[in-house]
């Protein structure tokens, strides 16, 4: 345990130059704060709970609201009240004007007031709402802010079902989210949700919402409202984060103020609570959503204790921190009663620039309404929105008259937004005040205004105010703004369809999708009859079907598809949209309409659009065949779609000729093509797919007898086609296959097979009894039987029997588990540990990335040593079970077509839910087809460090430890971390002989695996799969790919360029340290080819901006 | 405002005869089910009170298990798992309490689909009915209260012809059942009174329970009350918090009793309501399930605030 002395706590900050931090308040003027907020006379209230995580039997809900008081201006606080005790784990408070305050008190909102003369503590406790869940003590209704419109938004987080009665009716929210309150009229709605956990939310100067997700990797969230972020399990399309791959971060704040340096206005603040860092980012506008760009931090430390998880600007322009100090975070995985748990301390930090003077205070409370109104003209944020606040409880008839006149008296944009906000608090409707501020200079101003609309539409009529023709807006962003104000009104469905003239982005497409989602019940009906088709554009048209996400919709798509003139392009998405949403008939007819062009040149990318999607289609709804009848030929389309080249067209044919037991169809391609080696792969492997499916005799025979066939390429395929149809017989012929087999490589596949089968793995058993397999084989076989959430243990001991392993031992006594800690400290390397995560066959980067670099199956490893304790790392790893972090708990799930499969759940809607499995694959399950869903175990296999000696195992929890911290801190700025290196296999050598290796970088059929940087950064050459031709140097080819979404130049920095070539899309680029490129709007490809005799150094590559430049771009990540 | 509750007390249906079903046996365990009318009584603890007060020699117990939001159909109580299994979970916990009575109060929730969800609400009340008729208790159907047109509130009228029909159906289903019915929704309409007793036209603070304490109980109100006229009806401490113990006086003893039973309830809360269930009992109890053990804990402490309310009780006045 540390030495609480907050002195020696601050000696371990680092902050930038030019940037001093002082204590304002400890214990014992406070213990364990969990959020903050200033009230208008700038005290400060804090909600504090010592009860946390769980209140013990016997033990009174004594948690209190506190009011931190600097009443002699030293700059730190000397007085304490207890406005309120007898709370139940308090996560949040905000005060009114009134000497009041709201404050979230277990399953209620409540509110206190009427404050003791002498004591100041509140005499009144009135319950504002009831029924917010509790069912995890870090997800309760937390983090309180006022808004721009002075609304009160609260947040819960992903586990927590909230049941609220309103005098409006009931809400429910079954989610994470943010919660929007008016407390004056009790409505209550969700404002936008789907986070894990988001105990940030902070608003710009012009009322930009942004969020932080407490238990989420995406970093920054730039709210739409309305939408649904990374969890969100109804809805079909969800919004990402600005910074995928950050670490987790609670609490936000915008900077504004005099007393902050100019480069500071409108920066994000925000807490890294695990890495112990408090984080700044720099935000700018991107189309009409932005990007967010992490800078050096506020604060850096080493101290085990500090914990920044609230951040607030004060009154006095300093930027202010909440500590809840403590060496354990929340409770999921470490014990409820730890006696780590510090119940006693907590601080609050003041963080002021060095030489600048701080803002005076304001006076608010107190002031006239003149006053009042000047003060809305101030550069800090603070006072704007506490005298925005203070104008709001004077009330309407004291503030209205001069808020008219003083309204009255400005040109200047952002006053007009002030007083618009202002009316809203007032709750004036005023449109034609609103009508002009719509129409304001200042894009951000008009944004903003929309808004204002959404919130008025219960009140006034619209027509006057054209909010439709803010779809010709020049600024993205009122577009969005505007469409989803638009959602909110009656007959908008052709307006909202509007928005799509102009070009959109990843943010704009979204809303609009969203819009005319929630309003398909106006439009929707009459698109079915016939009588509405946005006006015959087809692009609307699909736009607006897919978004309603509905079938029944053939008549106008059908019409679509056969009016003349409509373009290539267009007939593709109306037969992809037919595709995924008409019945069998509609999908008799898109195949025979397809075959109508297969002698064109653009068959191939029709096909390899619209099949796949029907493919999908015909397996999440169990479309039928279509019906045969005279003159419509589909069977014959069907099979003519696998006679042109291989590719993903030919494919989905295929399983769609199984699925819809085209038996002869596929007899006669494997005939036809596979026999003549006219395949691919791929195509192969579809035909057994599709031969499995079909199940017919001749299928069988011809599967059965590939399956007994040793010396046929295809024998795992065909084994695994015969899984479906035969189990007992697959396993025999797998057995057989099993035996001969050496390389691994080769059996992982066929094992997967039978594990992914309901009854597979005890067929496999039972065909395993007496029989050897090669040590390897075995090996290989326990570790995918282990990836299942419910392993089947004969599986287990068949195999470990068979190849003569022995089961190691994985659960230590509490003195060995606390000798390895010592040995962890003591004798572990860090440095040791990092090659030994990277090892390929560790598997480790497969499913946990780092700093958004590597599978995304489990958690992010990015700062898990700086949260993490020893004992609980090693605990994981070897019994993966014990502790399964929040949204990666697993389902084992049967499907009534007899597939078993392991996954969490991503998301679910009323008719599907989708799971991703440890391959991070996602696989829709249907509800109608009524699954078996069991709770399973952790995705992560037992026995993963099996293979690892003391030592290596010892050195791989010091990296993960040390991660997140010191030289193992991922540090912000743009390194590329995720890599492709071209596999050394066919058509590799062909390529480059043929043409040159600068073919590699647009060649359409290389294989490519991943290959991750160190944490550093640095990606070391000898990681690259190499090879030669003939008898040349060795060489390797590496790529990254770059996501452009404003176009403009941006530079690249690769150092030292010793032995590298360097294309971008396939044109070459002169190899230098510092790189600059042009960049249009999408995805761009680097390749670098590597001479590996000419070369040793690590590659490197880092994206740096270019002076003046607009450019917008990120370095893609993932997997 | 007052017209408002008189249009809509010819809607509503007549009062129901005199037998007051609140009238306990010996050791009567009584169980409530509702919404947040019920969930937040436990909260001031005024009806039960008064409960209680009438039949103060009979060892009568509450548990109350309102949930905020909730219908018929148990659509606030299924967490993760949704309503069909709230349901489940709600049977068996009825169960595993052993009662000998049984409150039944929705309609509020339900009330704002109108007409159209009438039908629903009957189904769903009788399909909860017979989930718990497996304890043999005594089933007593108690109707919401009325809206009122007090901020945010503007459509009491409205609202009220909606729960009208409500409580029709939920009186029918008592007829039909032969089941005790309080009709608090035709008692309060009837007997308006001059200022509102909710704060925003449907939920009560402190005051509004005190003062509908009475309608519970009809015509044994006074028995149930042995304070002073008019008792804490008047009084306007209500919403105010806990203050220093002071001596105890006849009409203060009531008031230590409400504080226990307050207190005892949320004992229970703890009990049957834990916080972080997720860990303690759902999909991550392989975590935190160990600590299980201390909610069952809370039993004796219930037990115990029960005891110290017989004691009170017996108390001379």
């Amino acid at each position: 345990m540390p030495d609480p002395d907050p002195e020696l706590e601050r000696r371990t900050f680092v902050l930038p130059d030019g940037f001093e931090v002082n204590l304002w308040a400890a214990d014992p003027l406070l213990a364990k704060p969990i959020q903050m907020n200033f009230d208008s006379k700038g005290r400060l209230w804090v909600a504090a709970s010592e009860v946390y995580p769980q209140i013990k039997p016997g033990q009174k809900a004594d948690d209190k609201i506190l009011i931190l008081e600097d009443t002699t201006g030293a700059g730190r606080a000397d007085k304490t009240t207890v406005f309120a005790d007898g709370l139940l784990i308090p996560t949040a408070v905000e005060p009114d004007q009134h000497g009041g305050c709201f404050a979230a008190d277990s399953t209620e909102l409540v509110h206190f007031s009427g404050p003791d003369a002498k004591t100041g503590k509140a005499t009144k406790k009135r319950i504002v709402l009831s029924g917010f869940g509790t069912e995890d003590t870090h997800h309760i209704l937390h983090t309180f802010r006022t808004g721009p419109d002075c609304n009160l938004y609260m947040s819960q987080s992903i586990y927590i079902h909230s049941h609220i009665e309103t005098p409006h009716g009931v809400r429910r929210l079954n989610a994470g989210g943010i919660w929007q309150f008016r407390p004056e009229t009790e409505k209550l709605e969700v404002f936008a949700r789907g986070w894990v956990n988001s105990w940030g939310t902070a608003w710009n100067k012009w009322g930009t919402t942004f969020a932080t997700d407490g238990a989420g990797g995406e970093g920054i969230n730039y709210v739409v409202p309305g939408a649904a972020y990374t969890t969100a399990r109804d809805v079909a399309r969800i919004l990402p984060g600005l910074n995928p791959g950050s670490p987790k971060y609670c609490g936000l704040e915008v900077v504004s103020g005099r007393h902050l340096p100019d480069d500071w206005q409108q920066n994000l603040i925000t807490n890294d609570f695990r890495g112990h860092r408090v984080c700044r980012y720099v935000v700018q506008e991107d189309g009409s959503g932005f990007v967010a760009k992490e800078q050096k931090e506020l604060i850096r430390s080493t101290h085990p204790a500090f914990r920044p998880i609230d951040v607030k600007m004060g009154p006095d322009g300093a930027i202010y921190i909440a500590d809840w100090y403590n060496p354990i975070i929340q409770h999921g995985e470490v014990d409820f009663r730890d006696e780590r748990r510090d119940k006693t301390h907590g601080r609050i930090w003041r963080i002021t620039a060095k030489g600048r003077p701080l803002v005076p205070k304001p006076k608010i409370s107190g002031a006239t309404v003149d006053e009042l109104l000047e003060l809305l003209k101030a550069p800090e944020d603070w006072t704007r929105s506490h005298a925005r606040q203070e104008l709001k409880a004077r009330g309407e008839k004291e503030v209205l008259p001069k808020l008219k006149e003083w309204a009255k008296k400005t040109d200047d944009d952002r006053y007009k937004l002030e007083a618009l906000w202002t009316l809203q608090a007032l709750a004036v409707v005023d449109k034609e005040f609103l009508g002009g501020v719509l129409k304001a200079k200042l894009a951000d101003v008009r944004a903003s205004a929309c808004r204002v609309a959404a919130d008025w539409v219960d009140f006034t009529d619209f027509e006057g105010l054209k909010l439709a023709e803010l779809a010709s807006d020049s600024h993205p962003r009122v577009r969005l703004e505007a469409v989803r104000a638009m959602a909110r009104m009656k007959d908008t469905s052709n307006a909202i369809a509007e928005f799509l003239n102009k070009p959109t982005d990843r943010w704009l497409d979204y809303a609009i999708w969203l819009s005319l989602r929630e309003t398909k019940d106006e439009w929707l009906p009459l698109v079915k009859a016939g009588k509405f088709d946005f006006c015959g554009d087809p692009k609307k048209l699909v736009f607006a079907l897919q978004a309603a996400g509905e079938g029944d919709v053939s008549k106008p798509l059908r019409a679509l598809v056969r009016r003349a003139g409509i373009t290539p392009a267009q007939r593709t998405d109306a037969l992809a949209a037919l595709a995924r949403l008409g019945n069998s008939d509609d999908l008799g007819f898109v195949l025979v309409d397809l075959e109508e062009r297969i002698n064109s040149p653009t068959f191939d990318a029709e096909a390899g659009v619209v099949l796949p999607v029907m493919e999908a289609a015909v397996r999440a709804r169990k479309l039928p065949p279509p019906p045969t009848r005279d003159g419509f030929p589909w069977a014959g389309s069907l099979a003519d779609c696998t006679h042109n080249d291989p590719g993903p067209a030919r494919q989905a044919a295929l399983r769609l000729m199984g699925l819809w037991k085209q038996e002869r169809s596929l007899l006669s391609f494997e005939k036809s093509f596979v026999r003549r080696k006219m395949a691919s792969d791929e195509d192969v492997r579809a035909l057994y797919d599709g031969l499995a499916l079909a199940g017919g005799e001749a299928s069988s025979a011809l599967v059965r007898q590939v399956a007994a066939d040793a010396t046929s390429p295809y024998r795992r395929l065909a084994v695994t086609a015969l899984l479906t149809l035969d189990a007992p017989a697959a396993a025999k012929a797998a057995v057989d296959a099993l035996k001969a087999e050496k390389s691994t490589p080769d059996a992982e596949p066929l094992f997967a097979a039978f594990v992914g089968r309901k009854g597979g793995a005890a067929e496999l058993a039972k065909a395993l009894a007496d029989t050897k397999l090669s040590a390897d084989v075995a090996k290989v076989g326990v570790r995918v039987a282990r990836t299942s959430a419910a392993p089947d243990q004969k599986l287990i001991d068949a195999l470990t029997k068979a190849g003569g392993l022995t089961e190691p031992k994985r659960m230590l006594t509490k003195a060995e588990l606390d000798q390895m800690v010592a040995d962890v400290r003591a004798k572990g390397d860090p440095a040791r540990g990092e090659l030994v995560y990277r090892r390929a066959e560790m598997n480790c980067l497969k499913c946990h990335g780092v700093a958004g670099a590597g599978g995304q199956v489990g958690p992010d490893m990015t700062s898990i040593g700086a949260s993490a304790q020893v004992d609980y790392l090693i605990e994981s790893m070897l019994n993966p079970n014990a502790k399964i972090k929040e949204g990666y708990n697993s389902f084992l799930v049967n499907t009534d077509d007899g597939r078993s499969f392991s996954g969490i759940k991503v998301r679910e809607t009323n008719a599907e839910i989708v799971f991703r499995d440890a391959e991070d694959r996602e696989i829709i399950v249907r509800k109608a087809d009524k699954p078996e869903i069991k709770p399973g175990k952790s995705l992560m296999p037992e026995g993963l460090t099996d293979p690892l000696t003391q030592q290596e195992f010892v050195d791989l929890v010091r990296f993960l430890s040390e991660l997140g911290k010191g030289p193992y801190l991922a540090q912000p700025g743009k390194v590329v971390r995720r890599w492709q290196a071209v596999l050394p296999v066919q058509p590799l050598f062909t390529t480059v002989t043929r043409d040159r290796v600068g073919a590699v970088a647009t060649a359409k059929e290389l294989q490519w695996a991943a290959a991750y940087s160190r944490v550093s950064g640095d990606l070391p050459v000898e990681d690259l799969p190499k090879w030669k031709i003939g008898d040349g140097p060795f060489q390797a080819v590496a790529r990254f790919d770059l996501d452009c979404t404003t176009a403009g130049k941006a530079k690249l920095v690769f150092g030292d360029t010793a032995g590298l070539q360097l294309w971008l899309d396939g044109t070459p680029l002169e190899a230098g340290k510092e790189v600059t490129v042009d960049l249009t709007a999408g995805v761009h490809t680097v390749t670098v080819h590597v001479k590996l005799d000419q070369r040793k150094a690590p590659l490197r590559a880092e994206l740096a901006e270019v002076d003046g430049s607009p450019a917008r771009v990120r370095i893609v990540g993932g997997k | 405002m007052i017209l408002a509750t008189l249009a809509a007390a010819l809607l509503a249906p007549a009062a129901d005869p005199p037998k007051n079903p609140f009238e306990f046996a010996d050791g009567d365990r009584v169980v409530f089910l509702g919404g947040t009318l019920i969930e937040r009584e436990q909260k001031y603890g005024y009806w039960e009170l008064a409960l209680t007060l009438l039949n103060k020699d009979k060892r009568v117990s509450f548990r109350n298990l309102g949930w905020s939001g909730d219908t018929v159909w148990c659509e606030s109580r299924g967490s993760f798992d949704g309503p069909k299994k709230g349901y489940e979970n709600t049977v068996a916990l009825v169960k595993e309490l052993k009662p000998t009575v049984i409150v039944i109060c929705y309609g509020h929730v339900e009330s704002f689909d109108g007409e159209a969800g009438v039908k629903k609400f009957t189904e769903g009340l009788e399909k909860l009915i017979d989930g718990v008729s497996g304890t043999k208790a005594r089933v007593v159907l108690m109707s919401p209260t009325p809206f009122e047109d007090v901020k945010p509130t503007t459509d009491a009228k409205v609202r009220n012809e909606s729960l009208g029909r409500y409580v029709t159906a939920m009186k029918g289903v008592a007829e039909k059942r032969d089941l005790g019915f309080v009709n608090l929704f035709g008692r309060l309409t009837v007997f308006p009174d001059s200022t509102p007793r909710t704060v925003n036209g449907v939920h009560f603070d402190a005051a509004g329970y005190a003062r509908t304490a009475r309608a519970l109980t009809a015509g044994d109100l006074d028995r149930a009350w042995t304070g002073a006229a008019g008792g804490p009806a008047a009084d306007p401490r209500n919403d105010e918090l806990p203050r220093q113990k002071q001596d105890i006086t006849p009409e203060l003893m009531r008031d230590s009793v409400r504080e226990k039973i307050v207190a005892k309830n949320e004992l229970f809360f703890h009990r049957w309501r834990p916080q972080n269930q997720t860990y303690l009992f759902g999909f991550r109890k392989h975590e935190q399930g160990n600590n299980a053990k201390e909610v069952a804990e809370f039993d004796p402490l219930v037990e115990k605030a029960e005891k110290q309310i017989a004691e009170l009780l017996k108390k001379p006045k």
